[in-house]
């Protein structure tokens, strides 16, 4: 190269290098802009501040979120669909952010009107305005939101419409489903003659592979708020020893979960990624219900009174929402303080309702970063990069009297576990919190590192075994039975559902597991759920569960061929099995004493099927 | 083997202890449901149920009668199954599943119904306005060319969480 070459080029250089500067300085600026609330939003980078309550949490605990910001990353190019109580899109910290597309499901408007405030902290979670000087910023602080009050008008034509059968939710990437029902009456899954089932099922796949122009859609769905106790029609379902466990110097229902997520059709349902709920000092959020169809947790925090929950947007004004006049002492924000004197911020928002739109915005910063990926490629990097929560968990031992009257235990949950194809699990928090920080890298690598999408999703058809196993009443030994599933030796499982048929008389004391052939144990159910409680608290009770469906992520990565073993132990013997059903009307417990089943129970049919890809 | 019985007693607790870990309904929840009637639907005898604020107003009306005692099953009738169950509004709309996909708009037509939206072989078909239900039901199960029908039934079972 000559000196005038070399003259050139530096001059060249020189130019490129001031026409930069402007950029850098202005990206620079604009990572420095203020929310004046963001200090306090834990969730993005906990530092142990208090987010307006009386403490704070661990430093750590929260989404790694801030450094994929500082790279750019924002959500942009990505629409999320919030379909819960409505959205405020008029709101000053969302309206930017608003797309077309959102509808007012009574009405029939353009406007999802939310008067509950629900949806719209929700919607400011996933994407407040961020850079703005104003309030608060989202996990996807750049990502376009609409947004359906389906809450309020639950029928099958709304449902279509909010999740991905309407010209709105057609480019829709992230569907956030803060919302669910807990029952005591299992729903069967039969698909042939629940044709509500069999639609929405269906919708939810092809919206799920083929939504917006072929990327696909990710629905992001709340696991429950019901650990402690959860609420069916107008009554309250409690363990029996709710109000006396305290005294007697016992955990509530032995420190296992009154709602197990698995139970709820919706939530065993593959195409639904299920969310569990952490908080502020890295621990299972107090209420969070959980499962083995968990696939992952996000931040969900407490009650913001006593420790922190979320930090996000109110409805605008002193006069509706969850920040009213009326709440002036609550906490250090709402009331009309002078941080938000107008009272459109919330620091009280919790729940699972809070840990769905925080997977949501990290599926959003994800499917971001690389505009090649799909959503299910989003929920595999999400996965492939998660951290451990509550790292040194040790699970559940559940204590009771065999039926020959010994002490005996039982492992209803076990500490985290690291499956068979290297990936953590813990029933409380699925495969971990996400890392966005380390996930928008795996998904933005180049060169050698670069990210390779996985192949087509493959589906297998229902693989049946007939049986007839006697389940032994109060020991641990259970009854087993195995399958042999002679799919492809190279298939990698994503998801694995079991449909399944039995009689008990008290569906409660039975745990049900599914062990994989490479020996990692699945518990699909744990013991002392009240999701089965309906049973006898009706004039006929009903003889045990007809096509049960339960999901489990515990498997993921490993290979699906090969040997399954379903065995279901039954762990309640006299004296157990006992709840409450209390009236939120009247405010009455009435306490149920189901019988012991006297006669063994009996598995009749199982089924599996598995969602995965073909790997090497 | 011995029977299994439901021992349903009301034990000695007072609900004041734990006022703040289990709220009460808001009073807009709480309303109970007034019962109407009785309807039998694919063999379950469910109440027909109402609140009492549109009670009251249907009360007041001069077609009282007609709204209040009209024997079968409407859209925007509500109705319940027992102590532990949801109410379900009956929407005006069947679901059903036909032998053959392109079946659906003969069916539809014969029947003097809408479809709303079809899937597959499946489709959510709109009854005209005040057309009773039951006896469609009937007519629809009937027709050879239907696999399965059912009445739309919405429970608002979903909240926020």
């Amino acid at each position: 190269m000559s000196q005038k070459e070399v003259n050139n080029m530096t001059t060249k250089l020189l130019k490129t290098s001031l026409a930069l500067i402007p950029l850098t300085v202005s990206l620079s600026l604009a990572a420095n802009v203020a929310d004046p609330l963001t200090p306090q939003q834990w969730h993005l980078k906990n530092i142990g501040q208090k987010a307006f309550s009386a403490s704070g949490g661990v430093k750590g605990s929260d989404l790694r979120v801030r450094r994929a910001h500082r790279m750019g990353v924002r959500g942009q190019g990505i629409q999320v669909t919030v379909i819960d109580t409505g959205v405020q899109i008029a709101h000053k910290d969302l309206a930017n952010n608003i797309t077309s597309g959102s509808r007012d499901l009574l009405s029939g408007g353009n406007d999802p009107v939310d008067t509950n405030g629900h949806g719209t902290a929700v919607a400011g979670l996933i994407a407040a305005v961020g850079y703005n000087n104003e309030g608060v910023r989202g996990i996807a602080p750049s990502a376009n939101l609409n947004g359906f009050n389906f809450l309020s008008e639950q029928s099958l034509t709304s449902f279509l419409a909010s999740h991905g059968k309407s010209e709105g939710t057609k480019n829709t990437h992230v569907f956030n489903q803060s919302y669910g029902g807990g029952d005591i009456f299992p729903r069967a899954y039969d698909i042939e003659n629940d044709l509500e089932l069999a639609i929405t099922e269906d919708t939810m796949k092809t919206v799920s592979m083929h939504n917006a122009k072929g990327r696909g859609a990710a629905f992001v769905k709340s696991a429950g708020n019901g650990f402690n106790f959860f609420g069916f029609s107008q009554y309250f379902i409690l363990p029996g020893n709710y109000f006396s466990a305290a005294g007697d110097g016992e955990v509530r229902n032995h420190g296992l979960p009154m709602e197990n997520s698995n139970a709820e059709i919706s939530d065993s349902n593959f195409w639904n990624i299920v969310v569990s709920a952490f908080n502020a000092s890295d621990q299972r959020s107090s209420y969070s219900s959980v499962g083995s169809n968990v696939f992952m947790t996000a931040t969900g925090g407490e009650f913001g009174s006593d420790s922190p929950a979320m930090v996000t947007i109110d409805l605008m004004g002193c006069d509706a929402g969850f920040n009213t006049a009326a709440s002036l002492g609550a906490n250090d924000l709402h009331g009309g303080t002078a941080i938000d004197p107008e009272c459109d911020y919330t620091s009280v928002m919790n729940g699972t309702s809070s840990a769905a739109p925080s997977m949501s915005g990290a599926i959003a910063m994800v499917m971001s970063a690389n505009k090649k990926i799909t959503a299910r490629d989003a929920k595999h990097i999400l996965a492939s990069t998660a951290k451990k929560v509550d790292a040194n968990n040790a699970g559940v031992m559940l204590p009771f009297t065999d039926n020959n009257g010994d002490s005996a235990q039982y492992p209803a949950i076990d500490g985290w576990q690291q499956n068979a194809a290297g990936y953590p699990f813990h029933l409380f928090y699925g495969l971990g919190k996400p890392n966005i920080n380390k996930a928008v890298k795996m998904a933005k690598a180049k060169g050698k590192n670069r990210y390779k999408k996985l192949s087509k999703l493959k589906v297998t058809s229902w693989m049946n075994n007939n049986t007839h196993m006697q389940i032994p009443d109060a020991q641990t030994t259970g009854a087993t039975s195995i399958y042999n599933a002679k799919v492809s030796k190279h298939f990698v499982v994503e998801g694995v559902q079991v449909k399944l048929d039995l009689d008990h008389a008290r569906l409660s004391d039975l745990s049900i597991e599914l062990i994989s052939p490479s020996g990692t144990r699945s518990v699909l159910m744990t013991p002392n759920s009240g999701v089965f409680l309906g049973q006898n608290a009706i004039e006929t009770p009903l003889t045990g569960l007809r096509d049960q469906l339960m999901l489990s992520s515990n498997f993921y990565g490993e290979k699906a061929r090969g040997n399954w073993r379903l065995k279901v132990v039954d762990v309640g013997g006299e004296g157990d099995g006992s709840w409450i059903l209390y009236d939120r009307v009247t405010g009455s417990p009435t306490l149920m004493e189901p019988d012991n089943n006297v006669e063994p129970g009996v598995v009749t049919n199982w089924s599996i099927r598995f969602f995965g890809h073909q790997g090497k | 083997m011995k029977l299994t019985t439901l021992v349903l007693s009301t034990v000695l607790l007072t609900a004041t202890s734990f006022a703040n870990d289990l709220p009460r309904l808001p009073a807009n929840h709480a309303t109970q449901m007034v019962t109407v009637g009785f309807i039998e639907i694919e063999g379950q005898r469910y109440e027909k149920v109402m609140a009492p604020s549109r009670l009251k107003s249907l009360s007041n009306a001069p077609n009282k009668q007609l709204s209040l005692s009209q024997p079968g099953l409407f859209s925007g009738d509500m109705i319940k199954h027992g102590k532990l169950s949801h109410v379900e509004r009956i929407s005006g709309n069947l679901l059903i599943s036909t032998t053959d996909n392109t079946l659906l708009e003969s069916i539809a037509k014969s029947h003097q119904l809408a479809i709303s939206y079809s899937l597959n072989n499946m489709a959510i078909l709109k009854a005209p306005k005040g057309q009773e239900l039951i006896s469609l039901l009937n007519l629809l199960k009937a027709d050879s060319r239907i696999k399965v029908v059912k009445l739309e039934r919405i429970v608002n079972k979903m909240h926020p969480e």
